[in-house]
């Protein structure tokens, strides 16, 4: 639902920005000379206003050179004490989430990735040890913020509400307005929608700033909603799409069935009529009306004849498809009464016209010239952004994994996709580098993410659903690499390049349901009486009987008396001898179809982790799974079906949720650093005290010394 | 052409009119705009025009970056006249002729019975007025209250006249043995064209002191002038001419415009 103060207050600037304009605009059709000179008009409206726009910058100029000595001193001031006691002048870090050490070393030792091999003998290569559990939105948040889990809050993608045992996005919390003033149909909201962020704990760019070192941080995961700080910042991972999902796509086919939601996104049945298609595109919830309904675009799409294009009418707007290929990207505006709309972003792909008219419609992303709400800091860098290099991908993760996965897109069309949006997002990142000279650039890439998670299965020796393409695995590493070599030109004496991932990847060729077990074990409940079948979120769940749930991808969680609603555990006690039981029937499960493979490599208790403030709103226990094993999509789902083991047939045949141990993640350095194991929580301090900073200590990270750093023995070598 | 254009507007206040004038040339621009403007061109230019104001305020503690991008900034500002070249020449004709004419009815006020106004005869360049036998004979409804004023150093020949009656008037003026005629507008109401010029006939004059007849090419006068009173306009309490209301029109009704009808300015 996209809350509608946020669309009145985008209206509110953009009516702010043209009265400005047309303000400045009187001002000087006031002082204009008299009418026996036939300047203006007579010139042509087209001068008047191009001429607005060399006079403000002539005027930028002219100021800028009056204040030049000023300010150079005061920059020179400021400087000196921002980066009086720095050891670099920046620092550039590459976030190549998912990036796999092993795979990485394969590719050097065979020669494919020249570019890290040098950056490794230059400054050094690692393996990176990550968060428990080894998830994005985790490990991101802990390089910000130079914290474990405990301390920054967030412990997987969904995260409980233990009053009611839904889940809820870990990292945001969108609320809508509270109150409500009906009219009939109509309802007007007397109160401000809420988006807060649940990551707790600093981010260093935050702390940069402070001491007046500028950062530039690009799609970093869990940055949304953008907390203001002395920097730029365009939001990454979890920025959600216009209808406030973290991305619904479309999928219009003519073949048979009723229109139906799907994992990520709605399947939509269309009737052809002749060379016809006449359908609409729905958007996001008028939050005027009662019960939001959802606002329609109408959508016409007529066939050439021999189906090799297609004309799309969308609102009153019109383009061309070719078959196979991508439209650019759309943009869409959403008419909601009273006079606002709601603006986004979409891009088209007519699959094909026979047996079946298909057509595939991504998410609709936010407009980032102007974003139905916000995701950077300022709130205008991303419409600079867009209008210098176009639009691009905003929403969180924007590659489209589930289409790929349930047969919607093809592999040949997903990397298509991927490979587009990663253009995007590099665009962006060299722009930065090339207008910042001082501080931090930072640049997250899900592309590696995304990739290796749908096409993990083709390498040798996985099962490989479809026909093999191991050259994708190692084409993606290439790209990467190609990245490096690309930034390694842009380097600048003072530069301190790190490429970095979160976690490596493990194949998924086992899915485990935690629930089904824990319902095996006698740990959960099913009511006698409830669903026929299992259903999702617990829905059959007889909960004063359970003792144990799991929710997401790693996590069990006791029913506690007190907290849960419907709590069977005593806290103290009884609650911690129940965890070290089940953990140790866990590390006990073997999967008998698979020689009686160990299944858990560790069952993570709170005890073993890291102590913080939030220490308490994460799971019990962790399942550190062996290398192969996953908790079943259903599972993170809160449905308890058996079996309990069963092979993972999906397009989605790679994962990191396991054992942190066995899915480290790769830290590459251009100078030498003085670390044997590095871990994702220790970059926060070492940036800091690169910069001069004496990192928080709050922090669990420690910082390491890296050439050039005065406050650490310059090092010998890598790792 | 454009009296008509004028009449349905004759009886009402004068800035129903130049309202009319503005919307006319609003459409005129976007009309121009959508023949021969290269939108994509145009689009681009502007965008990068705001992104490197916006990146100005961003980078503002990066001397060098600010400077770069000031640079880009006067590219792309060049990049955007360009684009508007084709438009701004297409509109070139018939906004000037449009402009001329709006002068014609919207700078100057007729004279008011009972008020005075000089008539200005300029001679040709190296005439002495003072040697010349010039007078003025006022025909009915004005009065002339002074002999000749002689300006040798300007080469010019004042007089003063009164107008007394309401209408369209003549005033004869007489130079040696040649005779021209100048028509003077007395009490008229609502935004009639007022000639205060009487120009040679060459094309500047043609295209710029349109509504009289042309004084002939042997002649030795170069213009007749009657100097009206201006006509001010009142904008938020401020006097000013007629063309500033008219351009903060035009920008009004361009901008509102091309919203639904999708030109890129």
């Amino acid at each position: 639902m996209l809350p509608g103060a946020w669309k009145r207050s985008a209206i509110r600037i953009r009516s702010s920005r043209l009265l400005a304009g047309v303000s400045l605009l009187g001002l000087w059709a006031l002082g204009s000379p008299p009418a026996f000179g036939y300047i203006g008009p007579g010139a042509g409206f087209a001068v008047l206003t191009s001429v607005f726009g060399l006079l403000v910058s002539l005027l930028f100029s002219f100021l800028a050179l009056l204040a030049w000595p000023f300010r150079a001193l005061l920059l020179l001031l400021r400087g000196r004490k921002a980066y009086g006691r720095s050891a670099v002048q920046r620092v550039i870090l590459v976030g190549l989430d998912g990036l796999d050490p092993d795979l990485a070393q394969r590719y050097m030792g065979e020669g494919k990735l020249p570019n890290l091999s040098r950056m490794s003998a230059e400054g050094g290569f690692a393996p990176l040890a990550t968060t428990t559990p080894p998830v994005s939105p985790v490990a991101w948040s802990s390089l910000a913020t130079g914290t474990e889990p405990a301390k920054h809050n967030i412990f997987d993608f969904l995260a409980r509400d233990p009053k009611s045992y839904f889940p809820a996005l870990s990292s945001v919390l969108l609320e809508g307005p509270e109150k409500w003033l009906p009219l009939g149909r109509f309802r007007v909201p007397l109160s401000r929608p809420r988006i807060r962020g649940m990551r707790r704990s600093v981010p260093f760019w935050k702390l940069l700033g402070e001491h007046g070192i500028h950062s530039t941080i690009l799609r970093l995961p869990i940055t949304f909603p953008p907390d203001p700080f002395d920097g730029h910042l365009l939001s990454g991972m979890c920025v959600p799409d216009l209808q406030g999902s973290q991305g619904s796509s479309f999928f219009y086919t003519s073949q048979e069935g009723p229109s139906h939601p799907r994992n990520g996104g709605t399947t939509i049945r269309v009737t052809v009529r002749g060379d016809l298609v006449e359908t609409c595109l729905p958007g996001p919830g008028n939050d005027f009306l009662r019960g939001s309904p959802a606002v329609r675009l109408p959508m016409k799409i007529r066939m050439s004849a021999d189906g090799s294009a297609a004309q799309l009418q969308i609102g009153n707007q019109q383009f061309e498809l070719r078959t196979g290929i991508f439209s650019p990207w759309i943009r869409l505006r959403f008419p909601r009464p009273p006079g606002l709309a709601a603006r986004g972003m979409a891009r088209f792909l007519l699959r094909s016209r026979q047996p079946h008219f298909e057509l595939y419609v991504t998410p609709i992303h936010l407009d980032p010239e102007r974003p139905a709400m916000p995701i950077s800091v300022p709130s205008y860098y991303s419409s600079c952004l867009a209008r210098l290099i176009g639009p691009f991908a905003t929403l969180g993760m924007a590659n489209d994994t589930w289409a790929l996965n349930e047969g919607i897109l093809s592999e040949q069309e997903f990397l298509d996709q991927a490979y587009d949006f990663h253009r995007e997002w590099e665009r962006i990142f060299f722009l930065a580098l090339d207008r910042v000279r001082r501080g931090v650039v930072a640049c997250h890439f899900e592309t590696p993410d995304a990739v290796q998670h749908m096409f993990f299965r083709h390498l040798p020796p996985g099962p490989a659903a479809g026909p093999g393409r191991p050259e994708v695995i190692e084409e993606l590493y290439r790209r990467m690499d190609d990245l490096v070599g690309r930034l390694r030109q842009k380097q600048r004496p003072g530069d301190w390049i790190l490429v970095l991932s979160d976690h490596g990847f493990k194949p998924f060729r086992r899915s485990v349901n935690l629930n089904a077990w824990l319902a095996a074990q006698g740990y959960l409940a099913l009511r006698a009486g409830g669903p026929a079948k299992a259903e999702e979120w617990f829905a059959g769940v007889d909960w004063p009987k359970t003792k144990a749930y799991s929710l997401g991808l790693t996590g069990i969680f006791l029913n506690l008396r007190g907290r849960e609603p419907m709590g069977a555990v005593e806290p103290g006690g009884e609650a911690v001898q129940l965890v070290r039981e089940i953990a140790g029937r866990l590390e006990g499960l073997r999967d008998e179809e698979r020689g009686g493979c160990p299944v858990v490599r560790r069952a993570i208790r709170r005890e073993e982790r890291t102590a913080g403030p939030y220490l308490e709103n994460g799971p019990e226990l962790i399942v550190g799974y062996n290398a192969g094993y996953r908790t079943s999509w259903e599972s993170a789902k809160g449905i308890a079906a058996r079996p309990i083991l069963e092979e993972n047939r999906r397009v989605w045949s790679g994962d990191h949720c396991i054992d942190p141990e066995e899915v480290p993640g790769v830290f590459f350095s251009s100078k030498p650093f003085d670390c044997a194991a590095p871990r994702i929580w220790d970059i926060a301090p070492t940036i800091l005290q690169l910069f001069g900073i004496a990192p928080p200590g709050h922090m669990d990270g420690k910082p390491f010394p890296v050439e050039g750093d005065a406050s650490g023995t310059a090092a010998a070598g890598a790792a | 052409m454009f009296d008509f254009f004028f009449s349905p507007w004759q009886a009402s206040d004068p800035w129903a009119g130049l309202t009319a004038a503005a919307l006319t040339a609003a459409l005129l621009t976007l009309l121009a705009y959508r023949l021969a403007g290269n939108p994509e061109r145009i689009r681009s230019a502007r965008n990068h025009i705001l992104a490197h104001l916006l990146e100005v305020r961003l980078y503002r503690r990066e001397p060098r970056t600010v400077l770069k991008v000031q640079g880009l900034l006067l590219a792309h500002t060049m990049r955007y006249l360009l684009g508007s070249l084709p438009p701004l020449l297409l509109l070139a004709g018939p906004l000037g002729v449009l402009l001329v004419q709006l002068d014609l009815r919207f700078s100057r006020l007729p004279l008011v019975p009972g008020t005075a106004a000089l008539v200005k005869v300029r001679l040709e360049s190296g005439a002495l007025p003072g040697s010349l036998d010039a007078a003025l004979h006022a025909g009915p409804g004005l009065l002339v209250e002074t002999p000749p004023l002689r300006i040798d150093s300007e080469a010019e020949i004042d007089w003063r006249i009164r107008a007394v009656e309401a209408g369209i008037r003549t005033v004869e003026i007489r130079i040696g043995s040649e005779v021209e005629v100048k028509s003077v507008a007395v009490g008229l109401s609502g935004i009639p064209a007022l000639p205060a010029e009487r120009g040679k006939d060459t094309w500047t004059n043609r295209l710029f002191l349109p509504g009289e007849s042309k004084l002939p090419a042997g002649s030795r006068l170069r213009s007749i002038e009657v100097v009206y009173p201006e006509r001010t306009w009142q904008v938020f309490g401020l006097r000013m001419s007629w063309l500033s209301p008219f351009l903060l029109l035009l920008l009004l009704f361009t901008l509102l415009l091309r919203i639904p009808w999708r030109i890129e300015l």
